[in-house]
């Protein structure tokens, strides 16, 4: 489980999800930054004048202040993890195998079966894992459009550590 | 109430899109799902809810910081303001620009606090808004961070002031009788002499005024006034200012430069 390989997963997920992602992303990114904007919260301008004037008094000013910065952090992180998810969304929407090509290459092959949009395969570990392949942005590799017929059972390529990151391989699948 | 109806709201969503990244994450059958609204249709659900969720993000958030409370909360009282800092929003509503003004109020009891009240303000009126001057304003104990502007016109808002300026000393405790209840005349002042006391900001003059009751014999009076410095140039000699006096003592007098309506 190297740390490429995590890496790899972590942004699958935004990838395979992408359809949902490129809406979530979209309609979130601007609250994201208003939130996490410096001038944000109401009352800053007041709060420099009570500091300004000596009137800023207790503790419990001084924790809101600090509840507040930690909010605004973690609101200007998350803004920037929704810009890369639009743009993987994308990406993988109009299909750039961005984390295909690496699960394809790296991944351990097993056979798995399709059932619509969810794909069934065992690990070597014998855990069964049922994910989903939807028609938006479909875990298949090499050719994305490659015509997979449901029932026949198809080569399945996941990562080691993380069989949630998932190919179907289609140079290998039944014609 | 409506904003922590929205905050739970959006804090439940919030708890959907984790669970539901963590599902996609960490889930071994994700056909099986511990989520409501998430059924075979996969895409349905974490678009309407993600969607949902920034929706009320951007305008849940930022617009509650713009539409914050403008009137103030609780019992409100009429007290003093000091202008402490304006500065533009940058806001305008058909080219009158918006303004915070941020005012010291000095409460009857408690200690000092700076308050925001927010309003539009012509660029021919800004001229008249310093930085020190006094503004009557309404302001609750309970919630300091927003001021209302108070009408000066109103009794009410009149009297509190008056009471203000007697609790401060800014009223000779001699002549707070006849301030309050005296008869009200027209005077001019005669001669003016700072005595070199301050308070509050403001400094007393010491004046002789010519008492001058319409259809009847003028007398002349000693009195003191504290007045704030934009003001003093209304105390000048000649100036036609207004005195109030009680009839069994004509010659302690307290003066104000504006008729007050209804005495």
């Amino acid at each position: 489980m190297s740390v490429l390989d995590t890496l790899i997963w972590l942004i699958n997920f935004p990838a395979s999800h992408g359809y949902a992602m490129v809406f979530i992303a979209g309609f979130s990114i601007l609250g994201l930054f208003a939130m996490s904007a410096p001038g944000a919260a109401p009352g800053v301008a007041l709060r420099r004048l009570r500091e300004r004037e000596g009137l800023l008094r207790g503790e419990n000013a001084a924790r809101g202040w600090a509840v507040g910065t930690a909010l605004r952090i973690v609101f200007r992180i998350l803004a920037f993890v929704m810009v890369a998810n639009l743009v993987i969304g994308i990406l993988s929407l109009t299909g750039v195998p961005i984390t295909r090509a690496y699960i394809h290459e790296h991944g351990q092959p097993t056979t798995g079966t399709i059932d619509g949009d969810w794909v069934t395969f065992t690990t070597s570990s014998g855990i069964e894992y049922t994910i989903e392949s939807n028609f938006f942005t479909p875990a298949v590799y090499p050719d994305r459009d490659a015509y997979l017929p449901y029932g026949e059972p198809v080569v399945v390529r996941y990562l080691p550590g993380h069989p949630q990151a998932f190919v179907i391989d289609s140079s290998q699948g039944p014609r | 109430m409506i904003r922590i109806v929205l905050l739970v709201v959006w804090l439940l969503l919030s708890a959907w899109l984790v669970i539901w990244t963590g599902e996609g994450l960490f889930g071994v059958n994700q056909r099986e799902s511990i989520l409501p609204f998430s059924g075979e249709d996969t895409l349905g659900g974490p678009i309407f809810i993600g969607v949902a969720w920034g929706l009320l993000l951007t305008f849940g958030g930022t617009m509650s910081g713009f539409g914050r409370r403008r009137k103030v909360r609780g019992e409100s009282q009429i007290g003093v303001g000091r202008l402490v800092e304006i500065s533009r929003t940058g806001l305008t509503v058909n080219d009158v620009p918006q303004y915070d003004l941020f005012i010291r109020v000095t409460p009857g009891v408690g200690e000092d606090f700076v308050g925001q009240l927010r309003m539009l303000v012509d660029h021919s009126e800004i001229g008249a808004l310093q930085v020190g001057q006094p503004i009557p304003v309404r302001y609750s104990l309970s919630d300091q961070d927003t001021v209302e502007l108070a009408d000066i016109t109103d009794p009410a808002v009149r009297d509190a002031m008056l009471q203000w300026r007697i609790e401060r000393g800014l009223i000779d405790p001699r002549l707070v009788r006849a301030r309050t209840s005296g008869t009200q005349v027209p005077a001019s002042v005669l001669e003016v002499r700072p005595t070199g006391r301050r308070l509050e900001g403001q400094s007393e003059l010491a004046l002789k005024v010519l008492m001058a009751p319409e259809g009847a014999a003028t007398w002349e009076a000693d009195t003191t006034v504290f007045a704030f410095p934009e003001a003093i140039s209304r105390f000048q000699v000649g100036a036609p200012i207004w005195a109030f006096y009680r009839r069994e003592d004509p010659h302690t007098v307290a003066v104000t430069v504006e008729k007050e309506a209804g005495r």
